[in-house]
């Protein structure tokens, strides 16, 4: 079913990326990956690119480069973030910096250079990531929350200005799921924001998965600019 | 074909695939002197938004230069460069101009 269609997803070395970009490609899509560190192993149906999301230079030449390899670009799944838990008075500026650039800014060019090659076939479909930290307020997570709150209105923004385009912009907001992500993270922590949820259980990278499903099939063309939280939040 | 007339026909291109999608009324006029900005203008804000990134692709098909014609110098200048098919491409040769010469 998803033949010669292309998916990009950003932050494929590891983690949810890793397990997504298997997802796609096991399920016959042209995958494109990317990180800041080369992919190990190997993956049929799959191409990695070494890059910083953030880096404007870079990802133009990325989408460049898959315009002239695939000529079409249908998904785009941007995963790639980092975290940093600290409480806001002991957090360096360069922290901030780093977390804004690449959950922010890196968002933000994958969706703009995407929706410009994807208007080329006035179809396409972005999913972003948020996490429940934001509807959550968590202390410790001031900066995180705060690049992802801003991915949210960026998601919701874009998704009328892509609407012409056949284009549909939507927030994945998963709940912890146990990656490299949360390692720095205390248990106690963990156990005390999963008891905030409607359903008390660590995610599952299957949760993540489905929810991309849905908004990435040509059938949710009527379904832009959401945000779906896992685990009730 | 000189330089003038290259940029212009990027930016046909560019309209021919626009107007694909316009009803015959509607359809963008191919020629030097229609008005991309303004009252006269046949284009919405959603059209030349398209028209911009569609030039942008076709320029770099052509040239081999990724340009960003809706740039801060674009958008300072005293004459916008979007009032005409015309003064667009005389606004694209100069871009292509300073690319190549290693200027921003």
């Amino acid at each position: 079913m998803a033949e010669n269609k292309v998916v990009l997803i950003t932050g494929t070395r590891k983690g949810i990326g890793r397990a997504l970009a298997e997802h796609y490609a096991g399920s016959g899509y042209h995958v494109v990956g990317c990180s800041r560190s080369p992919f190990e192993g190997r993956l049929a149906n799959y191409r990695h690119c070494c890059l910083d999301v953030g880096d404007e230079s870079a990802v133009k030449g990325m989408f460049s480069e898959i315009r002239k390899q695939e000529g079409r670009l249908d998904v785009l799944i941007n995963n790639a973030g980092v975290a940093s838990m600290n409480h806001s008075l002991l957090t360096p500026i360069a922290t901030v910096n780093k977390i804004m650039e690449t959950n922010f800014t890196g968002t933000f060019l994958f969706c703009r250079e995407a929706a410009r090659l994807m208007q080329l076939h006035r179809y396409g479909r972005i999913v972003n990531f948020a996490t429940v930290a934001v509807p959550l307020k968590l202390e410790g997570e001031a900066v995180y929350a705060a690049s992802k709150a801003a991915v949210i209105s960026l998601t919701q923004i874009l998704a009328r200005e892509f609407a012409d385009f056949g284009v549909t912009v939507n927030v994945i907001g998963p709940t912890p799921i146990k990656t490299d992500l949360i390692r720095g993270v205390s248990p106690d922590k963990l156990e005390a924001l999963i008891q905030r949820q409607a359903i008390k259980r660590y995610g599952e990278v299957r949760d993540v998965t489905h929810v991309i499903d849905f908004f990435v099939q040509p059938a949710s063309d009527f379904v832009t600019g959401q945000v779906i939280f896992l685990g009730g939040v | 074909m000189n330089n003038s007339e290259t940029m212009v026909a990027a930016i046909y291109r560019a309209i021919d695939w626009i107007n694909e999608e316009l009803p015959v009324d509607r359809k963008i006029i191919k020629a030097p002197e229609t008005k991309l900005l303004g009252p006269k203008s046949v284009l919405d804000s959603m059209r030349l938004v398209t028209l911009i990134v569609t030039t942008e692709r076709e320029i770099q098909e052509a040239f081999g230069v990724a340009l960003t014609l809706a740039d801060e110098r674009a958008l300072s200048m005293k004459e916008s460069p979007f009032r005409s098919i015309q003064s667009l491409a005389d606004y694209i040769g100069t871009l292509i101009i300073d690319a190549r010469n290693g200027r921003e």
